[in-house]
């Protein structure tokens, strides 16, 4: 928002020095002056300062759309993507809207991997749906993929073109998601342009994001609490405006123990916990890691949502293979 | 940051000085009435002694609670009150029918979500009518037994029911489907069948059973939908014969009421501060917009505290590009003072306080931060923080936790803290609540709110998507 030259016809190279020399770098900066002072002191005359204020307003303020056009917008671009298991399905309401941002917070082994891949394989199932699939460890796995989606059509060529819509892009570090996500919003804002790449992204999956936060929590609170919260603007900018659906995990934190469950809460502080539209919790029943951990059952429960009652939980079973699992609602 | 005082106006702002805006003291005269105006709030952030341009000055109510407490409900339900129409086609709705504006800083505000909430007032104001009348007058019986009729016949072909649909819901489902062009939604009627979908084709077709749920209240399975139809038919066939309102016009007002409503996304602190200051522009010449909300003035806390930082690490120290949430409040408060509006802005904790840790603790923790911001400001002025913490009533604000700073103190908003109950498990059978029926009973969350200028602690929940006060 810095005032640059070509701005305004007002904006000389000379009016320019001037604002400098007073301190005015930024739009931002010019337009909390009083400009009838500005101009006795910078001799500028008062007429052109109202045109350069006009301007930088016009050009840096967010444009009011009316709610009506916003109804009408939102029917035609909203879409329900499935998470592969009715009963995650019922229980979020359809399954992952678009614009917004989900989150699934679970222990290891809950099952927040798996989910996240029903809900790419799911969503590639559909028309020429694309996904794009973040994270910092190498959780993607085409194996599980691969299988859940030959349980619905074995044909390998339509396996094919679904995979071949589904992108992995790991990132090492906070500023490489910033990054990816900046160049996936500058490619949807202007799609005539695009190669087909990007073309009809409906969802963004990124797994483990404390781990990418994790390391910045040893920088100074206005630091890390700052870019965590310039994260989460993002996201949710991100899901609104290109009306796609985001899927973030967590880990919990909090008092561990079976009975304990409860006490248990997403990761990532307070600042994280405004981000998320909708929250589940996954819990695992059983705690055994080596015993069968296919055929345990997870329970999901959701404590953030703007559209349902909150604590509302059910359980699902993890089974190796597809997304229909065994349906017990508690 | 006042602006200097202003010795000539221009005619728009005379205009607007001479005009008034809609009276919004029908949504809740304790809040927004004329009496219980603090009269701090417009001395002390208008320069100029009594200078207020509109001859009815704003209100500045501030909506404080943790998180999933109800702050952006309790906002949609005034701002519902507000855009919708004071009548329509002589039958009584009692809005206001001025316009609103939000300022979406957390991006939260979901059009669909709103929609609903319209609908679910209009119906809940309407039956509020109708009871009257049935109290006064006999006619109630007829409209009853058309409204069972009614129900008989929902239930009779409910195998088609969503060819049936009528009004609200089908234009909205046509809607959707003409726009997403799926073949298969509209050329087969009967994958219009919710249940179906669900269970088969998902994705893109589902738009449609999104908002027959969510105007059913969330459900999942047929059971609940079919619930909910029938009741909605009950309620709306009520409504048709009771008040006259067509399913056509309850349409018409959903629309007519969101054309009232201006969004504004701003997605960062500059962005929200250049926003508020073209809309101030704008709003000076519209005296039609009585409502602003602000969704949540935290959104960019921290983000502003990490350009503060970084501004006193490189740069000149006071430099206009630190504390843009300070500027911000600024013109919030010019909006106020200055331009009669009434500002709503839900604030969220972000620093951990007294609604964690215990009370002494927190106080502790907020004792601290005034003598900081007394500190920081070099004056003893700032009083209201602690005076907030014992209002008058005896009300006490333990639960809230001042962290924005001192501009924002000052300018003294109208304070609701929302605090959640533990949630209780209540019975369904009230006639409200019979959607649910297939569930004995469930947990439901009660918020209790606490403001100075109420009498008493108010308690709400949501029954039926919709805000009902306990």
């Amino acid at each position: 928002m810095a005032l640059r030259l070509g701005m305004c016809k007002a904006l000389t190279v000379e009016v320019l020095t001037k604002l400098h020399t007073a301190g005015i770098v930024s739009a931002a900066e010019f337009v909390s002056r009083d400009l009838e002072s500005l101009s006795k002191e910078l001799h500028i005359p008062y007429k052109d300062l109202c045109s350069i204020q006009r301007v930088s307003l016009a050009e840096n303020s967010a444009y009011p759309v009316s709610a009506l056009a916003l109804y009408q917008n939102a029917l035609s671009s909203l879409a329900i993507l499935s998470t592969g298991s009715d009963v995650l399905d019922q229980l979020l309401d359809g399954g992952l809207y678009t614009g917004e941002v989900t989150e699934l917070a679970g222990d290891t082994v809950s099952g927040k991997t798996r989910i996240c891949h029903w809900c790419a394989a799911s969503t590639v199932k559909e028309g020429c749906n694309s996904v794009l699939y973040i994270d910092i460890c190498k959780s993607f796995t085409v194996g599980i993929l691969m299988d859940t989606m030959s349980e619905e059509a074995p044909d390998p060529q339509v396996i094919q073109s679904r995979l071949s819509r589904v992108k992995f892009l790991q990132v090492f570090d906070l500023f490489q998601l910033f990054s990816a996500l900046e160049e996936v919003e500058l490619c949807l804002s202007q799609q005539e342009q695009t190669p087909s790449d990007w073309k009809s992204l409906k969802l963004v999956v990124i797994e483990n994001l404390p781990l990418l936060i994790y390391p910045n929590m040893t920088s100074s609170a206005p630091y890390n609490q700052g870019t965590l919260s310039r994260l989460g603007i993002k996201l949710k900018q991100l899901a609104d405006s290109l009306s796609i659906a985001i899927l973030v995990t967590n880990h919990l934190v909090g008092f561990y123990g079976q009975d304990k469950s409860d006490q248990r809460k997403a990761a990532l502080g307070k600042v994280w916990s405004q981000v998320p539209h909708t929250r589940v919790i996954l819990n695992r029943r059983s705690c055994g890691l080596s015993n069968f951990p296919s055929s345990s059952e997870v329970e999901a429960k959701l404590v953030k949502s703007g559209r349902q009652q909150t604590p509302c939980s059910a359980t699902f079973c993890l089974s190796n293979g597809g997304p229909v699992c065994q349906t017990s609602k508690t | 940051m006042p602006k200097q005082t202003k010795r000539e106006e221009s005619g728009v702002q005379l205009l607007a000085r001479l005009g008034s805006r809609p009276d919004l003291s029908s949504l809740d005269p304790d809040i927004f009435g004329c009496q219980s105006l603090p009269s701090s709030s417009h001395t002390q952030s208008t320069p100029s002694k009594g200078k207020s341009l509109t001859s009815t000055p704003g209100h500045l109510v501030e909506i404080f609670g943790p998180e999933g407490a109800g702050k952006t409900e309790l906002a949609l339900h005034y701002l519902a009150c507000t855009c919708l129409p004071q009548s329509w086609n002589d039958v009584h709705i009692g809005g206001v029918g001025a316009k609103a504006l939000i300022i979406d800083t957390d991006f939260k505000f979901s059009v669909l979500r709103f929609a609903v909430v319209l609908e679910k007032q209009i119906l809940a104001l309407c039956q509020k009518e109708s009871e009257k009348e049935k109290s006064t007058s006999c006619d109630a019986k007829p409209s009853k037994s058309f409204s069972e009729a009614e129900h008989v016949r929902s239930k009779m072909d409910s195998g088609d029911r969503n060819v049936e649909l009528k009004g609200d819901e089908n234009s909205r489902i046509n809607a959707a489907r003409t726009s997403i062009g799926d073949e298969d939604l509209k050329q087969d009627p009967d994958s219009n069948h919710i249940q179906k979908k669900r269970d088969k084709s998902r994705a893109e077709c589902d738009p449609s059973a999104r908002i027959q749920t969510q105007a059913s209240t969330s459900a999942g399975n047929s059971i609940k939908l079919e619930d909910g139809k029938e009741t909605q038919e009950e309620k709306k066939s009520g409504n048709k014969t009771l008040t006259r309102l067509s399913l056509q016009d309850l349409e018409c007002i959903v629309h007519e009421s969101l054309e009232r409503v201006q969004v504004v996304k701003p997605n960062s602190v500059q962005q929200l501060f250049m926003s508020l200051l073209s809309l101030e522009i704008t709003l000076t010449s519209d005296l039609q917009t009585a409502l602003v909300l602000l969704d949540s003035v935290t959104a960019f806390f921290w983000e502003d505290r990490l350009a503060e930082n970084m501004g006193n690490l490189g740069r000149v120290k006071g430099s206009a590009a630190a504390g843009g949430m300070t500027h911000v409040a600024g013109v919030v408060g010019r909006l106020v003072s200055q331009l009669g509006l009434t500002v709503i802005m839900t604030k969220a904790p972000l620093v951990r306080g007294a609604s964690t840790s215990s009370t002494a603790a927190g106080n502790r923790k907020r004792k601290w931060r005034d003598d900081k911001d007394e500190v920081d400001s070099g004056t003893s002025h700032v009083c209201n923080a602690s005076a907030s913490a014992i209002v008058e009533g005896g009300v006490v604000e333990e639960d809230h936790i001042e962290f924005l700073g001192k501009a924002w103190v000052n300018l003294n908003p109208v304070r609701i803290v929302l605090t959640e109950e533990n949630p209780i498990i209540c019975r369904r059978g009230s006639h409200i609540s019979s959607i649910r029926t297939w569930e004995q009973g469930s947990e439901r969350r009660i918020t209790s709110a606490i403001c100075s200028s109420w009498p008493s602690k108010r308690q709400f929940t949501f029954i039926d998507d919709a805000l009902q006060f306990v």
